[in-house]
């Protein structure tokens, strides 16, 4: 150990001593000392080391400026048109010939001198322009050859939606009841700040009313039906089993009957008060549409935009410092505490880091216990031999088995198999459409335990191992049980190196998605796996995950750019969660190897 | 018991408790630990089991046999039918005119329809969609659909005859035969024939062959009369809502066959599913292709003959189309089935290119007398005249049932269920049914790891297509394209991973200071945690984008970094050994800020110029084969060999010499002489390249061109490619090989270490002669545990790599690999259908190849263990 260390640098041949370049034979010349081969061993140590900094860099940058709020511009084309939006990336390019030949001719010339001066580059923005719903057009890309007027107006607002994305558009007026009580910017965002957060909270209340009320309605409704229904099958069962003149036969149609009355009159109940929350909704619906706000975009069109439809508005050019915080802040907030919009592209990622932490926590209740008294057995218990190496080995191998592996094998035996099974015993009445029988929440968690299942076993068996046997033999010299010495002595000691086969087997699962998309991971999942309604764990749920609302976001939605930021800022936590439980595993393996360097004894 | 009182006596014996939990825990472990690692190795057992059962063969049993049909009716077959369930059919007599609708189960008749008034002179039926045609003696025709309608009933809407109907029994209810289904309604097979009014022909000469295709516009029709003349119709039917009416209307052309033989007219018409190319099949084997795409100029494109010259005895017996109406079906009198499909070939003499060939042959135990095709696969089944009847899986060129359907009548009209459970088939002698399970006759061995020859193919080919819209669609599971693929992303991700992960292990366990060491591990180790689905977004939405349209800086920074970095090292020995010894402990900061940022800055700089010189000046064009010459590419393929030629010739003809020289000079002299071998080196690398490129070029190799197996190794860009996967897959696999290397190198015991320096070997010298080959094993083991990496690697292919299952080399395209591929494709494959099975093999592929790479890996690090604690 000392040795190589002192030896790290390497000794000239020469000695410094020696005028005349006189050299013994044995002497190390200088080729012998390799350098050229040595820097570059020492660049592709440098190379692997920019491409984690670079690549966690690229990923932070990205993720933590999403949300920051950007400037609006407004850009004058030379051929007529009008953007305005938010820059959102610049390139370079060459354009060709044909497309700057297009240009009006006025503006031919400057075009030329512009990109005569620049070598044949342009150089464009990507503006993000919004209002989707009025142009048909998310982004637009801008050259700055066909630039004749760019500024920003400093009433420009951004709008963040409940539907079709962002709005760009500068305020004209403020109407109450169709009324207008304002007719300047100034003015109008007044009556804007003064109202959105009413609404806001309105339109929230209509949301708990849609979802919960609604939701509780439907959900009276469905259950009645499907008790009716398993009353049929019995009723199906007791004929086939007894005959239809049978005294069970009679009975439990009679009890079918009942059922029936019984869901009539839930049914009946539900109608009621649903009809009753519909009211309330109109009501508040009638209340949000008081507000609207008029609005021009950037082709001078005028668009009355209702305040209800405004998430979040602000006027990006006239925001200070605290206000662009402020924004920043609350975005963060939405972005952890709320359900997505916009087809996962806008909104917040909350039932995905919700259904990652269930996923996660089942998976880690399910793997510990299993992993440790499989390692126990093989390090214990198991007689060592052949045999059991044998078995070492391959439980080492499976570590490295692909995890698609592991969810075809979930998808086949527990969805398939076992779910089949469990929905043909317990789930009989809600046949054909699977209640275990596909994937879900269970599933995956269990296709992950078997999954990380190695890293725990691996994990608890370096740890037992570790134990020095001078402690074993002393509880046993003592006159410990055998299971004394192991839960006494044992297992305490192990426990950090358990902790850490834990931990990184919750890094490895939270950040595998491949087995997940076949067991259960989807994009939207409105129902979380917990809720109020009895058993309130429903483990039969699919269920959103960080990496498939990464894999799906980045390439499954139409409108890729604008899912982009999303992308980012799932990844950068994603990223978070599993850099922290990798740090705490690390820092606990650290302690764990100090504390036995202490007690080898 | 005497003695002093020392204290309390012990109890000796163990508690109870003690006991019982002793026993209760060694049990409770033992069998859930045994049953833990039993769990895993389920895994392993339940993918065999899913996939096990594609090899399972056909299995055929006779179902029913009634010899009492042939007493009551002619033997005659125009064609015959079964229903979907199995509990009814019908076979149309008499030359046509009348249909007999029959149980299956009993052979009891259900009735007799007549169906024309006049007895057909030709027909032609298709079970699949039910479409009839005839032709009639006064030159008209008439088209209908006869077909099995089921309808259901509860008991109550039936009589009471009906009511103790087991499940499965068969009853019949006005006519037509019902079966109790399990769910318990009655299932009715209601026999429904659909006749559109006649359509008079052009002359009144009778009609002798007909044939029928349904395109999405309408029905066509096409004719041969006696006279020789070729009609073909497309018909539209328009029916009036309120009265009911039927009106036909017709437009088409007509061709009169040249050189008609009135005492030898063609046997068979088969008119293609898009009614655009014709066949007409002479008994003698003679055919005549014709174009009929525009029905005013019908013309022959091709004739020729489906026998061989010598075989003038040989007759064709049947022709028809196989499922999807665009591969013939030949039977002949020597007991030979085969299928001819088109294909496109530049040495085709007809206009469109395309010449009819032979894909595959059966042959049988007699004269072929009836064949009946599949309704939804490529199965056929044929009977012949000493009354067996065999099954043939037609693409995969399987033959997979033979059976004795008649003592010995000739088998003379056969029918597959639809859906492919059983067999009907017709003679003098009766009727027999035959079930016939076949459960997955697509995937045999040879279509999943063969060359098979699909419909339109050029010829044999692995294809990999398991999905498509249309129903004649036939899957094609060749797994070769996606091993290929997956080893493609291993090749270039090891390509690209290997050499960085080795080389930074070994200057980080044998160059860089301990203190950097410590903090150097984790960090690399913590790219092994950055989740997989992170990288393949960034590979494919960032990485990929930026990338396509810096190609040849990146392609020139892969040679210039490493070319910076060993002029570095060689610059740095031009340094006085004092200065050298002050440097040396910055040396790695000096590679990370200033070689690499050197050798990237210059790639960027020089990236216009490179691809100016090797690429013409438009790399995507130059990919493309549109310009410049291969010379460029072969310089670009060339220079890792010539690099290794030119080192070895270094070392073994200049570097003794040298050796002698430096002897007597002095470092500055040597360090300057070093510095001039590694520029003649370079140079002598690049000419070597050039002069081989060009040598390959003036023969006329592109370095672009199609290589055998490999396709090209250059050719056309696509953005997600293997460069990127190579690429990103690094971050994948490169901290794995990183560790475990570094592992192996640093339980090469200090006393080697030592033993080597204190003899006046270099670090450099203890490294390459005495680590380096010590630590082999161990290095070997990281190599293949990172190997196991890439070959499973999901989501990063799966994003990054394009996923089309082609096999080209081709750096600059992608790929798919079976994890990719499973990934895409199981949430959509029916559970335990051929294509579940199939992909549940090709996952069990996969746990296999990184089963068996991991425990060679395994193996051999656990030997290396052993032999560095024995050094």
């Amino acid at each position: 150990m000392s040795m190589a260390s002192v030896d790290r640098v390497t000794i000239p041949a020469a000695s410094k001593s020696s005028r005349t370049p006189r050299r013994t034979a044995s002497g190390a010349s200088l080729p012998a000392q390799g350098h050229p081969m040595v820097w570059l061993t020492a660049g592709m140590l440098g190379i692997a080391l920019a491409m984690v900094i670079g690549l966690l860099l690229l990923v932070f940058v990205s993720g933590v400026s999403t949300f920051w709020p950007v400037p609006i511009v407004r850009f004058e084309l030379v051929g007529g048109a009008t953007h305005m939006g938010e820059v959102t990336r610049r390139e370079s390019y060459e354009p060709a010939e044909d497309v700057v030949a297009r240009l009006p001719v006025e503006a031919l010339e400057r075009a030329g001198r512009l990109l005569d001066s620049q070598g044949g580059v342009s150089h464009r923005e990507l503006v993000r322009t919004g209002n989707y719903d009025l142009t048909n057009e998310h982004f637009n890309w801008v050259s700055d050859f066909e630039i004749a007027d760019k500024t920003r107006p400093e009433w420009a607002v951004i709008f963040e939606r409940l539907t079709w994305g962002r709005f760009y558009g500068e305020p004209v007026a403020f109407f109450l009841d169709g009324d207008q009580i304002a007719n300047d910017p100034a003015g109008a965002w007044a009556q804007f700040k003064q109202y959105h957060r009413a609404v806001s909270q309105s339109r929230d209340r209509r949301y708990r009313l849609e979802s919960r009320d609604i939701g509780h309605v439907n959900h009276l409704i469905e259950k009645a039906r499907l008790d009716v229904r398993t009353q049929e099958l019995r009723v199906e069962k007791a004929e086939q089993q007894y005959g239809a003149g049978s005294e069970e036969y009679r009975r439990a149609l009679e009890s079918l009957q009942e059922e029936r009355e019984y869901a009539a009159t839930i049914d009946a109940e539900a109608q009621l008060e649903y009809s009753r929350v519909r009211t309330e909704i109109d009501a508040v619906n009638a209340e949000n549409a008081r507000y609207q706000i008029l609005m021009r975009i950037s082709d001078g069109r005028e668009v009355l935009v209702p305040l209800a439809e405004v998430v979040r508005g602000y006027p990006a050019n006239r925001l200070s410092f605290f206000r662009k915080i402020g924004v920043y802040v609350s975005r963060w907030f939405e972005f952890f505490t709320a359900n997505p919009r916009e087809a996962n592209s806008e909104g917040g990622v909350f039932p995905a880091i919700f259904g990652t932490i269930v996923m996660t926590l089942i998976m880690s209740v399910l793997v510990v216990p299993f992993g440790v008294i499989a390692a126990l057995y093989l390090r214990e218990y198991a007689k060592a031999g052949p045999l059991v190496s044998t078995v070492r080995i391959a439980i080492n191998n499976l570590a490295g088995v692909p995890s698609i592996v592991f969810g075809v094998f979930g998808l086949g035996f527990f969805s398939y198999f076992l779910g089949g099974a469990i929905d043909q015993a317990f789930f009989a009445a809600k046949l054909p459409s699977p209640t275990y029988g596909t994937g879900g929440i269970l599933w995956a968690s269990l296709t992950l335990a078997l999954l990380t299942l190695p890293v725990v076993i691996v994990a608890t068996e370096e740890a037992l191992s570790a134990v020095p046997s001078s402690m074993r033999e002393g509880s046993y010299s003592c006159g410990a049980s055998k299971w004394q010495t192991i839960k006494r002595i044992v297992l305490p000691k192990a426990l950090p190196g358990i902790m850490t086969g834990m931990i990184l087997a919750m890094a490895r699962g939270a950040g595998e998605v491949a087995p997940l998309m076949l067991v259960g991971a989807v994009k939207l999942a409105p129902e979380l796996p917990i809720d109020r309604y009895f058993p309130f764990i429903h483990l039969e749920r699919s269920f959103m995950h960080l990496g498939f609302h990464i894999y799906d976001v980045g390439f499954q939605s139409q409108n890729s750019e604008a899912a982009k930021p999303m992308v980012f800022t799932t990844t950068i936590l994603l990223i978070g969660i599993i850099v922290v439980l990798n740090l705490v595993a690390i820092r606990l393996r650290n302690r764990l190897n100090r504390r036995f360097v202490s007690s080898q004894f | 018991m005497s003695g002093p009182f020392t204290g309390y006596q012990r109890a000796k014996k163990t508690r109870p408790g003690v006991r019982i939990s002793e026993i209760a825990s060694k049990s409770i472990i033992s069998v859930a630990g045994i049953g833990v690692i039993a769990a895993v190795f389920l895994v392993f057992v339940f993918l065999g089991s899913v996939a096990i059962p594609l090899a399972r063969g056909t299995r055929t049993e006779t179902v029913a046999n009634h010899q009492e049909l042939s007493a009551a009716q002619r033997s005659d077959a125009a064609f015959l039918a079964v229903d979907e369930f199995l509990i009814a059919g019908f076979k149309a007599q008499d030359g046509g005119r009348t249909l007999r609708h029959f149980r299956l189960d009993t052979g009891e008749v259900l009735g007799d329809l007549t169906l024309f008034d006049t007895k057909p002179t030709a027909l032609s039926f298709t079970q699949q969609d039910g479409w009839l045609a005839a032709g009639f003696a006064d030159g008209s025709t008439i088209l209908g659909r006869v077909y099995f309608d089921t309808r259901f009933y509860e008991n109550e809407d039936v009589p009471g005859n009906l009511h103790d109907l087991e499940i499965g029994e068969i009853g019949v209810l006005a006519g037509n035969a019902v079966e109790r289904t399990p769910v318990g309604q009655l299932r009715q097979q209601v026999l429904t024939i659909e006749l559109d009014p006649p359509i008079a022909g052009t002359t009144e000469s009778p009609v002798i062959l007909i044939d029928k295709t349904v395109k999405t516009s309408g029905p066509v029709v096409a004719t041969v009369n006696a006279d020789g003349i070729l009609s073909i119709a497309s018909v539209s039917l328009r029916r009036n809502i309120l009265t009911g009416r039927v009106t036909v209307t017709t437009s088409g052309g007509s061709f009169t066959i040249p050189e008609y033989d009135r005492e030898n007219p063609p046997i068979s018409l088969l008119i293609n599913a898009f009614a655009d190319t014709t066949y007409l099949v002479w008994a003698d084997g003679e055919y005549a292709r014709l174009d009929t795409r525009d029905l005013q100029n019908i013309g022959i494109l091709e004739t020729g003959s489906f026998f061989a010259q010598s075989e003038t005895g040989r007759r064709v017996t049947v022709a028809n189309f196989l499922l999807g109406r665009g591969t013939i079906l030949l039977g002949d009198s020597e007991g030979t089935t085969s299928t001819w499909f088109t294909v496109r070939n530049d040495a085709a003499t007809a206009r469109d290119q395309l010449i009819l060939v032979n894909a595959a042959r059966f042959s049988g135990s007699a004269p072929v007398t009836a064949v009946a095709s599949s309704s939804r696969k490529r199965l056929i089944a044929v009977g012949y005249a000493d009354g067996t009847a065999r099954t043939f899986y037609v693409t995969n060129n399987a033959g997979l049932a033979q059976i004795e359907m008649f003592q010995s009548s000739p088998v003379s009209g056969i029918a597959i269920s639809p859906r492919d459970d059983a067999l009907l088939a017709v003679s003098a002698n009766g009727m027999s049914v035959v079930s016939h399970n076949a459960p997955h006759p697509e995937a045999t061995v040879r279509a999943l790891f063969g060359r098979i020859w699909y419909e339109g193919n050029a010829a044999p080919d692995h294809i990999w297509q398991s999905s498509s819209g249309t129903d004649a669609f036939e899957p094609k599971y060749g797994l070769i394209p996606l091993i290929f693929g997956t080893l493609k992303a291993t090749f270039f991700s090891m390509l690209f991973g290997v050499p960085i992960a080795i080389l930074a292990a070994v200057y980080t366990s044998e160059f860089l200071h301990s203190r950097l060491r410590a903090k150097m591990k984790p960090l690399i180790e913590m790219m092994a945690s950055l989740p997989s689905v992170v990288l393949g977004f960034l590979a494919a939405l960032v990485i990929a984008p930026f990338v396509s349209r810096v190609v040849p800086t990146v392609l020139l920074s892969f040679i210039l970094v490493p070319l910076v970095m060993l002029l570095g090292g060689y610059l740095y020995q031009l340094l006085p050994g004092k200065l050298r010894v002050i440097m040396a402990r910055h040396r790695f900061l000096l590679v990370l800020l200033v070689a690499i940022p050197i050798g990237l800055l210059l790639a960027i700089a020089g990236g216009g110029l490179f691809e100016r010189i090797v690429f013409a000046g438009n790399m995507v064009a130059w990919l493309d084969g549109q310009t410049g010459s291969g010379l460029g590419g072969w310089v670009l393929l060339l220079i890792p060999g010539s690099a290794a030629v030119v080192a070895f010739v270094m070392a073994r003809k200049v570097n003794p010499r040298l050796r002698d020289i430096y002897r007597k000079h002095d470092d500055r002299f040597v360090s300057r002489m070093e510095l001039g071998r590694f520029g003649i080196g370079l140079l002598g690398t690049i000419l070597l390249a050039v002069s081989v490129g060009g040598f390959l070029t003036l023969i006329g190799i592109d370095s672009r061109a199609q290589f055998p197996g490999i396709g090209p190794v250059l050719g056309t860009y696509v953005q997600r490619n293997s460069l990127i996967v190579g690429f990103i897959m690094g971050f994948a696999i490169i901290p794995i090989i990183f560790t475990i290397s570094d592992d192996a190198l640093r339980s090469v015991p200090d006393h080697l270490r030592s033993a080597s320096l204190a003899s006046g070997a270099t670090q450099w010298q203890t490294t390459m002669r005495v680590i380096i080959p010590t630590a082999m094993s161990g290095l070997f083991s990281a190599v293949m545990i990172g190997l196991g990496r890439a070959v499973g690697e999901t989501m990063i292919v799966l994003m990054a790599a394009g996923n089309t299952p082609i096999m080209e080399m081709n750096i600059f395209n992608g790929f798919r690999t079976l994890a990719a591929n499973i990934a895409v494709e199981l949430p959509e494959a029916a559970a335990n259908s051929t294509h579940y099975r199939v992909l549940f093999l090709a996952a069990l592929t996969l746990f296999v190849m990184t089963f068996v790479v991991n425990t060679v890996a395994e193996a051999v690090r656990q030997r290396f263990r052993r032999r560095a604690y024995q050094l």
